[in-house]
C-alpha cells in the first residue's frame, strides 16, 4: 500500500534484526565480563561444618560505638522478626526433601551473558545435591528468572518468586537498580536477599535492610586498591585519566575513586563518558590522549575493555592502564586485540583459573562444572563467581541447620551474617567474611594482577591489599 | 476471571495494561496518523518519572500526579511533534529516535531530580479505599482495577475520537498526505495532534505502570523499549483499539514466555530468537496485526461453514502488508 506501509515493514526487518544482532552480540561476549570479582566458597572434599566453625585467628576488630559485639560462634547479632507480616513464614519455601531459591537476572537483551553468574550457582547446587548431600538430604534448589536486566521485570520475577514459587529467600539477584526495586519489600516481608549481584555500596545496610548482604567486592574497595597500587608506582604523584560507562556502574567507580585520592597526590585530569550503545570509543579516547595522563582507569564493562585497548594502542598515548576487573576475561578482552593490551592491571580475588592451572582446589572445579555444569565455561570469572557463591550459601545453610532453632529464614540471615570461609578458588589471604553489624561487605582484599600478551597469562603485580572489615557497614548519609 | 489470579499474575496483568495504553499511544501516531515515532518509550518514562518524582518527593496522589504525567507527556509530545510538521517519514523516526536516545541519558544526569542511574523508588503504595471491603493483603485487586477502569476510559474516549472528523482525517493522511491536503485537511495541525495525544497516552501508561511497579530507572526506559513498542503494535495491529491492548499483553507475556520456554540454561540466543520469531510470525502471517488475523479466521470459518468461499477469496486477496488496512467492511 502507501509508501509509509513499506517504510514500517522495513522497520520491523531492522527491528528483528537489531534483536537478534544483540542476542548474537551477547553469544559473541559470552566469556566476557566477570562480575566484579569476588566471593566464593565452596566446600570441596572438606567437611562444610568444620569449614563454618574455622575461627578467624584475629577477632574483628569492633568500632567502639558499635552496640554489639559479634563472635562467630554464638550470633548475638539478631534479626528483629517483630515487624514481619502476621502471615509470614521462617521455614516457606523449605521442606524436608528440598530449600528453594530464586534469581531474576538477564537471559536476554545486551547483558544477557551475566545469566553465567547464575548458570554458575545452578552447577554448584547440581554438585552439591549428587555429591554432597545437598543440606543434610535436602536437596538446593534454583529457580532462575530473566528480566533482560529491566528492574520494571525483576519486581515482576521476584514477586511471583515469592508469592507463586514460595522461594526461601532470593539470591544474586543481578543489578543495582533492579535489587534497589525489590530489597525495602523484601525486607518489608523479612525473606532473605543475599549475596546481591552489584558492586555498589548500598548492600551494606545492615541497619535498614538487615535481610540484604552483598557478593561483589565493592567499587569502593576495588578503587581503593588502585589507588594504594597508584601510590607505589608513583610516589612522586600521577595525572590520571578516566573512561567511564554511563550508568550507575561507571558512575559507581567514578564516586569511589573520587573518594580514594582525597588527600593523594593523584589528580584526574581527564574523564569521558560513554553510552552502552557507542559504536566505538574513538573520540573518547582521543580526547583522553591529549591529556597525556600517567595512568588511564577502565570504568567500564564487556566489549568496551577491548576497544578501549586497542583505542590507546592505536593513540601515541602509553599510559599505565588498570580496569574494572569486570574486564577480565582474555578471550575477550584481550586475544581479539593482540599485541596491545600488555601490561593491563586489575584487581582479582581468584586464582588464575586456566586449565593447566598446578592448583588441586582450581583442578577439582574444572572437573566438577564440565560434569555439572552442560554448557558453561569454567574460565569465565562470572562461572567461577556464582560456583563460589552457591558454596557460601550452602555453607551458611548447613550451620543454621545445625543451630538450635535448625534451619529456616532467621537463622540463615544469622549465619550468612556471621560467614567467615576460605573459599578454595580464592587467593590465600582473600576470604569471604560478614560480620554482624559490624562487616558488611563480603571480599575485601585482593592483588592487582597484570596481563602478559607474550604468554598469554597473568601474574600478581603487588602484595595482597587487605581492607577486610575497613568499609564497615553502608550509611546512606555519605 | 482476572480477580481469581493469584497476585503476580494479577501484577503482570496490571503491567500489561499499563503498557498497552503506550501502544495506544503510540497506535494513534504511528497506526492512525502513519507518522513513525521512536520516542514512545520515552514519553512513557517520562510519564514514570513525572509520577514517581511528584508522589515520593512532593507527596501527591496518584491520581494528581498521573494527570500531571499526561499534561507533561503531552507537551513533550507537541514539541516533538512540531518536527514531524517539516520533516516527513522516517526523517521525523530520525527526530524521534534522537528523543530515544538522549532520554535515559538525560535521566541519569539529572540526578538530584530522577535518583540518576540508581532509579527513584516510590515509597507510598495505592491502597484501597474503605469502602471496597478489600483489605491490605488485596491491594492489588485494587491497583488492577484503577489501571484497568483507566485504559478503558482511554479506549472509550480514543474509539470515539478515531471514528470522529479527527480520526477520519488522520487515517486521510495516513493514507495519502497530498491528497488530504487537497481535500482541505490541515494537516500540520493533526499531526501534531495526534502527537500530542499520543505522548500523554504513553505518559499516562508510564504513571499506571508505577501503581504496581513503584521503581522507576533510566534502564526500563532504553531505546530498545521504543523499539519492542513498534513491534507490539505491529503484532498487535495497526490502528486498531483490541490491537493496542494485545500489543501490551504482548510486550509483557512474550519475553516472559519466551524465557520460560528457551529455559535459564538455554544458550543465551534463545529468547531473543524466540521474541524475534514470533515478532516475525506475526508480520507474515497475521498481516495488520493479531487482532485482524482472528478476524479472517473467524471470516473464513464462518465463510466456510455457509459455504460462501467467495467472502473468503475477498478477505484473502486484501491488500497485503504488515500495515494493510483492511477495508472497513471486513474490519466491522
Amino acid at each position: 500500500m502507501s509508501h509509509i506501509d513499506r517504510k514500517l515493514r522495513l522497520l520491523v526487518v531492522l527491528v528483528v534484526l537489531a534483536l537478534v544482532g544483540a542476542a548474537c552480540a551477547r553469544a559473541n561476549d559470552e566469556p566476557a565480563s566477570s562480575p566484579p570479582e569476588e566471593p566464593g566458597t565452596e566446600s570441596n572434599e572438606a567437611e562444610p561444618d568444620e569449614q563454618v566453625e574455622a575461627e578467624p585467628d584475629e577477632p574483628i576488630e569492633l568500632e567502639p560505638d558499635e552496640p554489639i559485639e559479634v563472635e562467630p560462634d554464638n550470633q548475638p547479632w539478631t534479626i528483629d522478626t517483630s515487624v514481619c507480616p502476621s502471615n509470614w513464614d521462617p521455614t516457606t519455601g523449605l521442606s524436608d526433601t528440598e530449600v528453594k531459591f530464586g534469581i531474576s537476572a538477564p537471559q536476554s537483551g545486551p547483558l544477557a551473558v551475566l545469566n553465567f553468574l547464575g548458570a554458575g550457582i545452578d552447577a554448584y547446587f547440581n554438585y552439591a545435591n549428587a555429591e554432597l548431600g545437598g543440606v543434610n538430604g535436602r536437596d538446593l534448589v534454583l529457580i532462575r528468572k530473566d528480566d533482560a536486566y529491566d528492574p520494571t521485570r525483576t519486581v515482576t520475577n521476584v514477586s511471583a518468586l515469592v508469592e507463586s514459587d514460595k522461594v526461601f529467600g532470593l539470591v544474586n539477584v543481578l543489578g543495582t537498580p533492579n535489587n534497589l526495586a525489590v530489597w525495602d519489600d523484601l525486607n518489608a516481608q523479612c525473606i532473605p536477599h543475599v549475596f546481591t549481584g552489584a558492586g555498589t555500596p548500598e548492600w551494606g545496610d545492615v541497619e535498614n535492610h538487615p535481610w540484604t548482604t552483598g557478593s561483589f567486592m565493592s567499587y569502593t574497595t576495588e578503587t581503593a586498591m588502585w589507588t594504594e597500587y597508584l601510590q607505589s608506582q608513583f610516589p612522586e604523584g600521577a595525572t590520571v585519566a578516566t573512561i567511564e560507562f554511563d550508568n550507575e556502574f561507571g558512575e559507581s567507580y567514578a564516586n569511589g575513586f573520587a573518594e580514594a585520592i582525597q588527600g593523594t597526590n593523584l589528580e584526574v585530569v581527564a574523564s569521558a563518558g560513554h553510552e552502552g550503545f557507542a559504536p566505538n570509543l574513538q573520540n573518547q579516547i582521543t580526547t583522553l590522549a591529549a591529556s597525556n595522563a600517567d595512568v588511564l582507569l577502565v570504568m567500564t564493562t564487556s566489549t568496551f575493555c577491548p576497544e578501549t585497548l586497542q583505542r590507546v594502542a592505536e593513540a601515541a598515548w602509553e599510559p599505565l592502564v588498570i580496569m574494572s576487573a569486570t574486564c577480565a576475561a582474555p578471550q575477550v578482552t584481550f586475544f581479539p586485540i593482540e599485541p596491545a593490551g600488555d601490561g593491563t592491571l586489575f584487581v582479582a580475588t581468584q586464582k588464575t583459573l586456566v586449565a593447566d592451572s598446578a592448583d588441586e582446589d582450581v583442578q577439582f572445579y574444572f572437573e566438577k562444572v564440565a560434569q555439572y555444569g552442560e554448557g558453561i565455561i569454567p574460565t569465565v570469572g562470572i562461572v567461577s563467581t556464582g560456583w563460589e557463591i552457591g558454596g557460601a550459601l550452602r555453607m551458611a545453610l548447613l550451620e543454621a541447620d545445625a543451630s538450635e532453632a535448625g534451619l529456616n529464614r532467621v537463622t540463615l540471615m544469622q549465619a550468612i551474617r556471621s560467614l567467615d570461609y576460605q573459599p578454595p578458588l580464592n587467593l590465600d589471604g582473600v576470604p569471604f567474611r560478614l560480620d554482624g553489624d559490624v562487616d558488611a561487605y563480603l571480599t575485601e582484599s585482593g592483588v592487582m594482577r597484570v596481563y602478559d600478551v607474550a604468554s598469554r597469562s597473568y601474574s600478581d603485580a603487588s602484595d595482597l591489599y587487605d581492607y577486610e572489615g575497613a568499609e564497615g557497614t553502608f550509611t546512606s548519609g555519605e | 476471571m482476572p480477580l481469581a489470579l493469584d497476585l503476580p499474575q494479577l501484577r503482570l496483568l496490571t503491567q500489561a495494561l499499563a503498557f498497552a495504553a503506550v501502544v495506544l499511544g503510540l497506535n494513534l501516531v504511528t497506526g492512525y496518523s502513519g507518522v513513525i515515532s521512536l520516542a514512545h518509550g520515552s514519553f512513557m518514562g517520562l510519564g514514570a518519572y513525572t509520577t514517581a518524582i511528584l508522589v515520593e518527593s512532593h507527596n501527591m496522589t496518584y491520581q494528581t500526579a498521573i494527570a500531571a504525567a499526561v499534561g507533561v507527556g503531552a507537551v513533550a509530545g507537541t514539541v516533538v511533534g512540531l518536527s514531524a510538521l517539516r520533516l516527513r517519514g522516517l526523517a521525523v523516526a530520525q527526530v524521534t529516535l534522537g528523543v530515544a536516545v538522549v532520554f535515559p541519558i538525560l535521566a541519569r544526569r539529572a540526578e538530584s531530580l530522577t535518583g540518576g542511574a540508581n532509579g527513584l523508588r516510590i515509597s507510598y503504595a495505592l491502597e484501597p479505599p474503605s469502602w471496597t471491603g478489600l483489605d491490605e493483603t488485596q491491594a492489588h485487586i485494587w491497583r488492577y482495577l484503577v489501571v484497568l477502569a483507566t485504559l478503558a476510559a482511554v479506549l472509550f474516549v480514543v474509539g470515539g475520537v478515531t471514528n470522529s472528523r479527527f480520526g477520519r482525517a488522520l487515517h486521510a493522511i495516513r493514507l495519502h498526505e497530498g491528497a488530504a491536503t487537497a481535500s482541505g485537511i490541515n494537516v500540520g495541525a493533526f499531526k501534531v495532534g495526534a502527537f500530542a495525544a499520543g505522548a500523554g497516552i504513553a505518559a499516562l501508561g508510564g504513571g499506571l505502570l508505577m501503581i504496581d511497579v513503584r521503581f522507576v530507572s533510566p534502564q526500563s526506559f532504553e531505546i530498545f523499549l521504543s523499539l519492542t513498542l513498534i513491534a507490539a503494535l505491529l503484532i498487535g495491529g495497526v490502528a486498531s483499539l483490541p490491537g493496542s491492548v494485545i500489543g501490551g499483553l504482548v510486550l509483557v507475556y512474550l519475553p516472559k514466555f519466551a524465557g520460560d520456554w528457551a529455559g535459564p540454561d538455554a544458550t543465551v540466543l534463545r529468547p531473543g530468537v524466540a521474541f524475534a520469531a514470533a515478532m516475525l510470525l506475526a508480520v507474515m502471517v497475521a498481516q495488520g496485526g493479531l487482532h485482524r488475523a482472528y478476524g479472517r479466521l473467524r471470516d473464513r470459518t464462518l465463510a466456510s461453514i455457509s459455504r460462501a468461499p467467495t467472502t473468503t477469496d475477498s478477505v484473502v486477496s486484501g491488500p497485503a502488508g504488515p500495515l494493510a488496512l483492511p477495508s472497513k467492511e471486513t474490519h466491522r
